[in-house]
Order: structure tokens, then sequence, then C-alpha cells
């Protein structure tokens, strides 16, 4: 695929991200251990870590576990975000093709 | 070891990987907890050019529960950040290191520390200097000067050191996964050799340390150091490492993202290494001990426990019987998930309540010993393992007895432990052998925070083979 496709393709899909946003109910946001119920005192304890963290901040990392189903994970920072899309996934998919 | 390459995930991934946890009553000054986890396993001291260091991208942490329910009351962050005064130079120092500020000192780490609890999440320090890896006596003429330097005394009697360390673990690392072979015991084995003494592998090697020293009162649920038969006077402390959960690599630089990710833990030694079956290790480390009852039945029935009768033929038939009827060990049980309840030792108890959870258990109104036992409690010893870990506790003997039956009297009185579960050990008699004679198999300690010895120089150690 060529560099200017693939950049078009990233605005679209990040608009597409944006309106799914508003379309699925409530994502589904994890921050690590805590997620799990494991840690009393794991409410904050991604608070250093974010703010070491301040410049990685503005990557975006994409994972899609499985291009037969809806699910899409969004890793920012220390927080993953849980899309249900099943025309993102399509999306991703062909423009990983 | 204790906990050193226990995984096959972790085993790849040294920088993450815990292989020791300390906690006990600090011996010189018995108002505050000392807590040491020991990440970076087997460092051969020579090893330069790029020498030992924590990882940027790896969280580190030190938990304590006080409440019994396997889930962290108080958690102490370690995170830290790495810097070069010349990016020029293969070297990793230009000169001599005589002052962690030396400017001759290449590459450095420095450090954070966080306390969350219920109150929020607090920086109790940041900026903190490691000291240097021990390259040679040329490049670091005076080593002990720079432990001083980086131990850092911070706000509310709180004291941390982060760097490299000799490693204090001892063990006949060669032998024991040799078919379990004990040396001092071999002409039993299954496989008969002459009696030898043991060799402690780890003699020559360092580690990282993260040691951090706190007031008891500040662990505790009540706020107050509590008399050694109250209930709320054990605390379970565990260590875990945690990993972003991506990491994307390109020839400029690495970035990760997403939440944290547990990639290992360690509370109780050699569980993981020798109770958790293979094919369950690294899912074990990214679990927190609150979930630990799913593990209970491999502490309940040990594999080792099966092994010791067949690998030494008719030295443990007591136990043999014990394995035979699938008796569930609830000593074991109670000494690694939830503590000692009272009315079992004289005198003593470390019971934390129902919730199975692996951590290292601290009574922490028990004040230190005197004259310590290598053999901690299974010695008479109530301020050592399994009450907490002190750096010179021989755990693998201690275990080893346990895991043979020699505590499983402490719940069936009708149970005669075989002779032999009270006599094994794997390199010198921990019942006859005082910490400080363990420099006679390499291990020295120091008196005084971070109680682990400066480390092994590159120059001074060369590889040797026992």
């Amino acid at each position: 695929m060529p560099e200017i496709t693939r950049r078009s393709f990233l605005k679209q899909g990040g608009a597409t991200a944006a309106a799914a946003g508003a379309l699925v109910a409530t994502p589904k946001v994890l921050r690590g251990p805590a997620s799990k119920s494991a840690h009393k005192a794991g409410a904050a304890r991604t608070t250093t870590a974010a703010a070491r963290k301040a410049t990685a901040a503005h990557n975006l990392v994409v994972h899609v576990p499985d291009t037969r189903t809806d699910e899409v994970r969004l890793l920012v920072g220390d927080r993953e975000v849980v899309l249900h899309d099943r025309d993102l996934v399509s999306r991703l998919s062909r423009a990983a093709d | 070891m204790s906990s050193h390459r226990e995984a096959p995930g972790i085993a790849l991934d040294p920088v993450a990987d815990s292989a020791d946890l300390y906690a006990f009553v600090s011996p010189d000054d018995a108002s505050t907890v000392t807590m040491i986890a020991n990440y970076v396993p087997l460092q051969l001291p020579p090893a330069g050019p790029n020498f030992y260091e924590f990882g940027d991208d790896v969280l580190y942490e030190i938990h304590v529960d006080n409440d019994g329910d396997g889930k962290a009351d108080v958690t102490f962050q370690f995170e830290f950040h790495t810097t070069m005064n010349d990016d020029s130079t293969f070297l990793y120092n230009t000169g001599q290191i005589t002052s962690i500020t030396s400017k001759a000192w290449n590459r450095r780490q420095s450090y954070s520390v966080t306390r969350i609890d219920s109150k929020g999440s607090h920086v109790l320090g940041k900026d903190l200097a490691c000291p240097p890896c021990n390259v040679g006596i040329r490049s670091i003429p005076n080593y002990a000067p720079l432990t001083v330097e980086a131990t850092h005394n911070l706000a509310g009697r709180v004291r941390v050191f982060a760097g490299q360390r000799a490693e204090g673990f001892y063990v006949d690392l060669g032998s024991i996964f040799d078919l379990g072979a004990l040396r001092p015991f071999q002409e039993l084995h299954l496989i008969p050799l002459p009696a030898a003494p043991g060799v402690n592998a780890p003699a020559i090697l360092n580690v990282h340390s993260i040691a951090i020293q706190v007031p008891i009162d500040s662990l505790t649920a009540s706020g107050a150091k509590p008399a050694a038969s109250a209930a709320d006077a054990t605390i379970g402390v565990w260590t875990s490492a945690s990993r972003q959960k991506a990491t994307v690599l390109d020839s400029e630089a690495k970035t990760s993202a997403g939440p944290w990710t547990q990639v290992s833990r360690l509370g109780n030694p050699l569980i993981n290494e020798v109770i958790i079956p293979m094919s369950r290790k690294d899912y074990w480390n990214t679990q927190s001990p609150a979930d630990d009852k799913q593990f209970a039945s491999h502490y309940a029935n040990p594999e080792l426990a099966g092994l010791l009768p067949v690998l030494y033929p008719k030295v443990f038939p007591n136990l043999a019987a014990l394995d035979a009827a699938k008796t569930a060990r609830a000593d074991l049980e109670a000494i690694l998930l939830t503590g000692i309840p009272s009315g079992i030792v004289p005198g003593f108890q470390n019971y934390t309540g129902a919730v199975q959870a692996d951590m290292l258990r601290l009574n922490v109104g028990i004040p230190p010993t005197k004259k310590p036992s290598l053999l901690g409690l299974l010695g008479g010893d109530p301020a050592g393992f399994p009450n907490g870990r002190r750096v010179f506790d021989d755990v693998v003997s201690i275990e080893l007895r346990a895991v043979a039956g020699l505590t499983y009297a402490l719940v069936d009185s009708k149970y005669s432990p075989d002779a032999a579960a009270g006599e094994i050990y794997d390199i010198e008699n921990p019942a006859t052998f005082t910490p400080a004679q363990l420099s006679q198999i390499g291990e020295s300690y120091q008196s005084r925070f971070p109680y682990l010895s400066d480390p092994h120089g590159g120059f001074q150690t060369p590889p040797k083979t026992p």
C-alpha cells in the first residue's frame, strides 16, 4: 500500500473510530493489574507511570486480536480502550492486505 | 534458585525477573521493617562493556497486605531512568569512579520511589542515584563509600537503596537440578555418587537489589507497632514486575504503550521454582496472591514430596506413606498460603486469615534474634523464615525439610517424620553453621542497611569451575 494511501486511511480510520466510540455503549478502559481487582492500592498506581510515559502518551497502538471478530484494542499511554466495531476491523484488515 | 529464571517466559527477560525477596524487622532498628527485592539474577561480575542495570521500561513494585486479603494495602513503586554523559565512547567509565557523581562514570541510573496507599499516591523521592556496577579495582578502587552515597534517607524515616549487590542467596544449583541430588547425601541417591561437600553456585555472582526500610507503624493496619500475639501483627509482602502491554521497536527508539501487565512476582522463596508445574509457571507470574486459591492443590500435594522417596530409596518411608495416601499437606498450606495460626508452634503465629495467598508473611511484633539460626523457625528462631526472610536464612534447607515431612507433625501429632527430614541440606549443615560462618561458602552480609554486601568486582572475580 502506498504511504499516501495509508495516511489517508489512518485519517479515515480515526474518524471511524471516533464515530464508533459514540456508537459503542461503553468502551471498556483497562488500566493493568488494577483491572483484576488485585490491588486495593492500585487505583492510583498508574499515576506516576503515566507521568513517566508522558512523551509516549502520544503513541497509539491499535491491536486487533482476531480479524474475524469486531474487537479493536487501542493502547495509549498506560490505558487500553476496547472497542467493538466490525467496520473498523474490516477497514484495518483491508489496509493490511 | 529462590526464583531465578524460574519460569520459561521470565527466564528470557532477566531485567524483570524477580529473583529473591527478603522482609525482616531490621536488626539494627527494630522499629522498622526492611524489604529487599532482587532482580536481574545470576550476574557474572566481568560483564563489560555493558554492565547490568534495571529496566527503564519495567515497573518494579513491593507490595504489603496488612489485613490478610492478599491484596496490596501499601505499594512502593520504583521507576528507573538511564542517562549517559558521553555518547561518543564505548566505555562504561572513562576513568576512575570515586563517587556516584564522578564524571568519568558514563552510563548511570536514577530512580523514583512512590508510595501508594488508601490516601493516594505520594512520591517519596525522585532522581535518586544508583551506584555503579563494580567494574574492577582500577575503575572503582574503593566500592564501599559508593554504597553509602547511594543509600538515601527520605522523609518519614524511609531509607532506600537500588543497585548492584553480591548475591546473598546460596544453593547448590548444579546438583539440586541434576535429578534432585544433595551432594552431602548423594551416596543414598538412586544414582549414587560418593558423598561430597555442597557447592554454592552463586558465590561469585551479583544481583540488582531494590531495598527499602520503613517504620513498622507505616505498614500496619492499625498504624502502630503491634504485639506479636495481635491479630494484625502479620503483614504479607510480595514483589512484582510489570511491563506495558505493547512494545514497538524501530531503529530510533523502543516505545511502549498500554496498561502495565505483571510478568513476574515473588512472595515465598522457591514456590514458582519447584511447587508450580512448568506448564503453569508463566501464568502464575501474572497472577495476584489474592487469586492463589487456584494453585492450592500444588502446595497441598507438591510433586517434590513424591520425588524424594523415589530419588532416595528407603530414606523417606514415612513420607512415602504420606504421599501414597494422597494426604493433603496442611502444614505446607499453612506455612506458605495462610501463615501459621497460634497454638501450633508455642509462642508463635504469623496467621493472616483464611485467604490463601502466597506472600512472605512477617510478624512485625517479633523482635530480631541476637543469635539467629539459619534454619529460622525450624531452628527455634521465630525471627527467621517462614516468619519473613532474612538475607542469610537457609531457605533451601528449610523448605526441603518441610516438604520432606518435618513440619507435617505440626498438624498431625501421630505422624513421625523420617529422620532424614530433619537432617538434609544442600551445602553446609544449617543446624551447626552461623551466618558469619557462611563466609566459608563465599557469602557475607552487612550488619546495616542494605544488608547485602557490596558486589563482586569484575577484575577481581574471575570465573571458576568448582
